[in-house]
This record gives C-alpha cells, structure tokens and sequence, in this order.
C-alpha cells in the first residue's frame, strides 16, 4: 500500500549489480522514500509478496534462470495484484505490448533508464494497480440506484450516480475483492453514526466493510465506506465517502438530536421495498445466493430461506417470465453488460408482484466472473398503473377507429346521398323530357293512325290533323333543341352591348303577346347606363322568355314595367333568396346593370319558387311550357357572370331582376 | 248497339282531337281542363275514363280521387294516359292508385284493347 514515505520495491534479476544500480537511479527521486530489495528466485519473490513485504515488483527480462516472460507469467497467476514494472534490455514496442497484456503495469528499457523516470514509473504503476482494483471494488456500488456522489480517496475521482435519497432506502452491499460481502442497512447507519469526530475522512478510524456515517459542520451527513485494502497489511482504508446534503442545510445544522436524524432514517428505511441481492458464480453455476432483509418484503422470504435454498430465488420467479429470466441472465454473463429485467415473482403468500430487475456482473481481479448482484424494486403498481393506461389506451385506440370507421361511413352514405340527389336529378329530367316530348308523339302518333285509317277523309279534317302534327313535331324538335342549348358549353360571343337596345328588340318579339291580352308596357330605361359585356342574342332570349312569363301571368291584361339602371351591387343583394340560385359570381360593390321586369300578374305561388328555375318546372299546361325557359335563362345569365332572381312582388304580381356586370363606359 | 261513352281528360286540345278522330268506335267526349271534369262526368255518364296525369290546375291521381268521392262516378273504370310512365312499365301492367296505365304515345289498336278490357258490359 502506498505509505508517502516509502514504497518497498523488489526487483527479481541476476544480473550483478542491478540492486545498486536501480537503488542509485530511485534515490535521484526525492518525492518518495523507496526500499529495494532483490532475488533472482520467483519463490523468493512470491514468499515477500505473501508476508506483505512488497509494494511493487520490477522484473528483469533478461533472467538467465528461464525466460523473463515465464516468470511474469507465473507471478501474474500466483500473485495476481501485485503491481509489476518489466525492464529489459531490448527496446521492443511489440514486447512491450505483448507485456503489458500479460498484466505488466509498465516496460521500460534498460538503455534509457534515468532515475526520476524509474521513480515516476514505480509511482503510476501503483496507483494504476490501485485504481483498477477500486474500479472492481466499486461496481457494486454503482449497482446502488440513484445520485450518490462518491469521491474516491484523494479526490481523484468522483461519481454520480442518480438521487440520493432512494440510496439511503438501500440495503448497501460493500464488496472487498478479497472478503465476503458485508451488507450494511440503515440500522447500521444509524448504530455508527457519530463515531468520528468531524474531519477529513482519511484520519477517521475506519471500520473494515462497514459504512461510516459523519455529520459535517455544514449540517450534511458523510457516509464513508470503508474497507480492508488488498493486499492486507495496512487494514482498514477509507476507499471512498459519498455525501448527501439535506434539501435544507439551515434544518440539519450540528447540535440536532441524534434521534431526529435516526427517526428521519428509520421513516425512510420504512419506505424501503428494494433490496438487493447477490447470486455467487462457479463457473457459471450458480453456488448461492444472498437477498438483503428487504426481500421479505418484495418477495415474503427472508433472508434466511433464500440462503438455505440457493435454488428459491429461481422457483419463484413467475413461471410465464422464467425464461426470459434466464436467458437475459446468460446473455449478462455473456456480454457482461447490465441490463434491467421487468419480471414478475410469485410470493410466498401466492400474490404475484412485478419487479424491475437490475443485474450488474461483479469480476475478480483475474476477469473471471464470479457473481452478480440484482437489485430488485417493486413495480407492481406502476405495472397496475401501466396495465390501466394500456387498457385506457385500447379502449382509445378503439374509439378512435370507431370515429375513423362512422366517418367512412359517413362519407359512403354522403356518396350515396349525391348518388341518389343525381339519380333523382337524372330521374326529373327524364320524367320532363318525357312529357315534353311523348306528349307530341302521342298526338304524331295519333295523326298517323288517323291518316291510316281514312286514306279518303275529309280534307279539312285531314289539314287540321297534318297541321296539329306539324306543330308537335317543332314542339319535341324545340324541346330537344333548348335541352342542347342549356348544357353547351360553348363560348360566349361577348362584346360591349347596350342593354337598353337588347330590352327594346325583347319588347318588339312579344309584341303579338303584349297586344293580343291588351298589356300596358312601362319602360323607364337609365339615358346614362353603362355597357356590358355580353351576347346580344342570348341576353335577349332570357329577356323574352321572362316577357312571355310575364304575359301569361297576365291573360286579362295588366302592366308590364320594364328598367334599366346603374347599380352597384350591396352586400343583401347577395344574400340568396328564395328561388335564387345564382349570384355565384358577383360580389359585394361589383358595378352591374339591373334590369326589373314586373308584371301585376297571378304572381307564384310560394311553394313553387324553390323550382322555379328547375329544368322541366312548369305550372303551365302541356305545350305552353316545356320549364326550360327559366332555367335557360339562369344558364345564359351565369354563364354572363351575373344573376337573376324572381320574387313576388309586394302589391301583386311577380318581379324579375336580372343583374350584369357593367362596363365603365356609358352607352 | 250503342256507342260506349268515353270520356277522355288531356291539357291538350291537339291529342284530344286526334283521339276522338282516330275512336269513332266510341262516344267520346273531350275535357282539357281538369277542373271541370267532376260536373261533366255526371252529365256525361261515361263508361270509362281515360285520364292524362300532368295537367295544370290539377293532376291526374287527384282528380282520379275526386271522381271516386262521386257516388255515380264511385264504379266508372279509370285508365292514366300518361307521358310519365314507360312502355315497359305499362305493358308490365303498372297501376297507378289502382289505376290502369297506359303510356303515351300509344297505338290505337293498343287504346282499344285497354279499353275493351276494363269497360263493363
């Protein structure tokens, strides 16, 4: 061990002279104090490092006895933790190596040896050797949950590992490579608490596998874990203390009553259900095992019956995750990297629980493994916990798809709804064609018969049924033709038009209407309205469609008043009204020409306006009305961009107004 | 023997006309306007009714239900002649309230099987 004052090297050689060659080259080094001492012989060397005498060995390779490597060998097998330095006489970098594999700390060459270096590489193979035994004399306490911070002795290294207070929950396995394991509870804590006084944990005495626990002048507490050191000689040595600091300093300042402290401990320590345990190794076959006091708990056995049936531990695993058990248990013993297990465990009282199993390897100083340790916590609530959400989430996932699977439904029975409004709209346009077409045929039908049947009739009779064929042919031949009008597609011929005019030729084709039923015409046309954009030819038929509306409306005669004036639309002109479907393209504050066209005729009746611009909707007897006329009026003004709309009118009658985009010149 | 009386109710002066042309066989009296079918029918004392359906004022399944109301008229035979249905569909003997179909445009030798058919002796 290393002594600040001195530092016992042997050195194994049978070359003449070399004890005082290499004690001259050491004592160029005044940092430590060394002695030397040397033997050609292995045995010798062995028998010192066994009574302690040895710090360090330094090997020269060049032995004639044997080979210099025989003699590493040997010693690395026979005294494994002995620091050893190889000098030699060649300077080899892959020997070197090769050495270094075989356990040595450092080679040095001979030729090139100069004593502070010598000194320094006796210095770091120490605390190499040293800090790798510490690193396996430390594992099990990384197997300790949760934000411990442990400063190794000298403050060399320092490490955290997660949430200080759950580690005072813990059984706390200390593991001195050379001794069986020693388990020190809280109880222990408490029963060694203020047995130093405060001060650097180095001059502390400390107690060999055995945690100390110290109050420091802040009001933290210092736990020092302490242990015998191999190779024994010195005994015991503080190989590390972790710290914990209270949440608040100010509430655990020196002078507290030890029985706050060990009341705060045991209320913690009652609140401990994971425990730790260790599984002892064989060659891979397990030869015992040891549970801490919390597996009564967790699992209902004590400590006493897992130790008298190294086989339990095994048994009680939940034979559904027995295998999964033992396979990742191979696979840590394979690969040696931890790993945690969710398993469950059937206790003894027959009650299954869930643990998360967490398994570290533990390695002697010769690599081999020789056991593990497991660290057993109960999840048996937050598996219920997770159970629940599993299930919440299930029932989620299947709302989810319900609303996924009605939407899908939804969306069919919507394609089946467009489906049968087409079917229906298909249905009402073949039952109009059919009354507006077989109705002629009925009467070409019947006229053909007639003909038929008196080849010699009456002439007049003869010309009154040719002529009642004549007209139902046009008859169908129109219908037909107003049907391929209203769903062509075809370009407007548009050109800057004045509406008035179009309005003055509309008047001029009902002439013979307007006059036969004795109707007064009003026209009060705008002398400043603006031109639009449009087909002269189509605008008219729209017109003269609604003047002959407006006529039979009228059969006693009446007033037609006819307008034209600028407008520019507002914002309830867009609004839709009953009977208006159109408006499509016109926005609020467009500048449009409005044409009015009232009658102080029967008006509509109220439940018809919805249809009125239907195709095949008439309210009039077969042959007047083919309901097309209004319906091709609705097409030719969309198709303008504009919009007409029909409505009753207040004080009779009914009133058509048509609306069309301007132009900003006037007429 | 005399002339069955028919009665045969159309919007369309045109195809009246023909029909009583073509149906000298028969006492036919025209109506083109449904409303005043009713008075005419218990003037008349048709046979049979023949009856269009789409008609302003009022259509043929309506005024088929007024004719019915009538106790002289409760037992006259009515057949539609209509545009509204098929050929198909009248030659699969469609009935429409009960009623007989036939589809316009009809033959007359079609006419004059229906009506044979159902005018009672």
């Amino acid at each position: 061990m290393i002594r600040r004052n001195l530092i016992q090297v042997l050195l194994i050689s049978d070359a003449p002279g070399s004890n005082s060659q290499f004690r001259r080259l050491l004592d160029e080094d005044t940092s430590s104090e060394f002695s030397i001492e040397s033997t050609p012989r292995l045995s010798d060397a062995l028998e010192r490092i066994a009574v302690g005498a040895v710090d360090l060995v330094l090997l020269d390779l060049d032995l004639s006895q044997g080979t210099g490597l025989g003699v590493l060998l040997q010693l690395r097998e026979r005294a494994p933790g002995i620091p050893l330095i190889v000098v030699a006489g060649v300077d080899d970098e892959q020997l070197a190596v090769e050495l270094l594999r075989h356990g040595a700390q450092d080679y040095l060459f001979k030729g090139a040896l100069e004593g502070r270096a010598l000194a320094r590489a006796v210095r770091f193979a120490l605390e190499r050797n040293r800090t790798e035994r510490e690193h396996s004399m430390t594992l099990p306490a990384d197997n300790l949950p949760d934000c411990i911070v442990l400063n190794e002795d000298q403050n060399q290294l320092s490490k955290l590992t997660p949430s200080p207070e759950r580690s005072l929950k813990l059984d706390i396995l200390i593991a001195p490579p050379d001794g069986p394991f020693t388990e020190v509870s809280g109880h222990d804590y408490a029963t060694n608490s203020h047995n130093g006084p405060p001060g650097g944990p180095h001059r502390d005495p400390s107690i060999p596998g055995q945690v100390i626990q110290q109050l420091l002048p802040d009001g933290s507490i210092s736990w020092n874990l302490a242990t015998k050191s191999p190779p024994p000689g010195d005994g015991g040595r503080v190989i590390g203390r972790f710290r914990i600091s209270p949440e608040n300093a100010t509430n655990h300042h020196p002078g507290r009553e030890a029985g706050e402290m060990e009341e705060r401990y045991s209320r913690l320590l009652n609140s401990v259900t994971d425990y730790v345990y260790t599984v002892e190794l064989e060659d891979g076959r397990v030869v015992s095992t040891q549970h801490g006091p919390g597996c009564r708990a967790i699992t209902g056995y004590g400590p006493d019956e897992f130790k008298a049936d190294p086989m339990l531990w095994n048994r009680i695993i939940h034979p559904e995750d027995r295998d999964l058990v033992i396979a990742k248990v191979q696979q840590l013993i394979r690969s040696g990297v931890p790993r945690d297990i969710e398993h469950r465990l059937v206790q003894k009282s027959g009650r299954i629980a869930w643990v998360r199993n967490r398994q570290v390897p533990r390695y002697d100083s010769e690599g081999r493994l020789t056991a593990y340790d497991g660290l057993i916590s109960d999840i048996t609530e937050r598996k219920h916990a997770e159970e629940l959400l599993l299930a919440a989430n299930s029932h989620l996932q299947e709302v989810v798809s319900d609303l996924v699977e009605s939407q899908e439904e939804l969306k069919a029975a919507q394609l089946q709804l467009i489906q049968a409004e087409k079917l229906q709209s298909v249905g009402r346009l073949a039952a109009g064609m059919a009354h507006e077409v077989k109705n002629p045929m009925a009467i070409l039908q019947m006229g053909i018969q007639y003909l038929a049947d008196s080849p010699s009739g009456d002439p007049e009779t003869r010309q009154v049924v040719l002529d009642e064929m004549r007209a139902a042919t046009d008859r169908a031949n129109s219908v037909i033709e107003n049907l391929q009008n209203f769903s062509s597609t075809r370009e407007l011929a548009n050109r800057a038009a004045s509406v008035n005019a179009i309005v003055e030729d509309a008047l001029r084709m009902v002439q013979v209407d307007l006059n036969r039923t004795g109707i007064a015409v009003v026209t009060e046309l705008a002398a400043d309205l603006r031109t639009c954009n449009l087909e002269p030819h189509a605008i008219e038929q729209v017109l003269v469609n609604i003047l002959s509306n407006a006529c039979h409306a009228m059969p006693a005669g009446g007033t037609l008043t006819i307008s034209t004036v600028n407008r520019t639309v507002g914002p309830s002109d867009v609004q839709r009204t009953q009977g208006d479907r159109s408006g499509r393209h016109l926005r609020a504050g467009a500048s449009v020409v409005a044409i009015e066209i009232r009658d102080t005729g029967t008006g509509i009746p109220e439940d018809k306006l919805p249809h009125i611009f239907d195709l095949f909707f008439t309210t009039k007897e077969t042959g007047k009305g083919q309901g097309l006329g209004l319906a091709v009026s609705k097409r030719i003004v969309d198709l303008h961009g504009g919009r007409i709309s029909l409505a009753n009118a207040p004080g009779g009658g009914s009133v058509a107004t048509i609306f069309l985009p301007s132009n900003s010149g006037i007429d | 023997m005399k002339k069955k009386r028919i009665l045969v109710v159309d919007d369309e002066p045109g195809f009246t006309h023909l029909l009583k042309l073509v149906l000298p066989i028969y006492d036919i009296r025209e109506e083109n306007n449904p409303t005043r079918v009713i008075e005419v029918a218990q003037e008349f004392k048709p046979d049979l009714i023949l009856l269009d359906i789409i008609m302003p004022e009022m259509d043929g399944g309506t005024l088929a239900a007024k004719i019915r109301e009538q106790p002289l008229l409760r037992f006259v035979p009515i057949v539609f002649l209509t545009a509204i249905v098929s050929t198909r569909e009248a030659e699969a003997r469609k009935t429409i309230d009960g009623h007989p179909c036939l589809a316009k445009p009809v033959t007359k030798d079609k006419l004059v099987e229906c009506i044979n058919q159902y005018l009672v002796d």
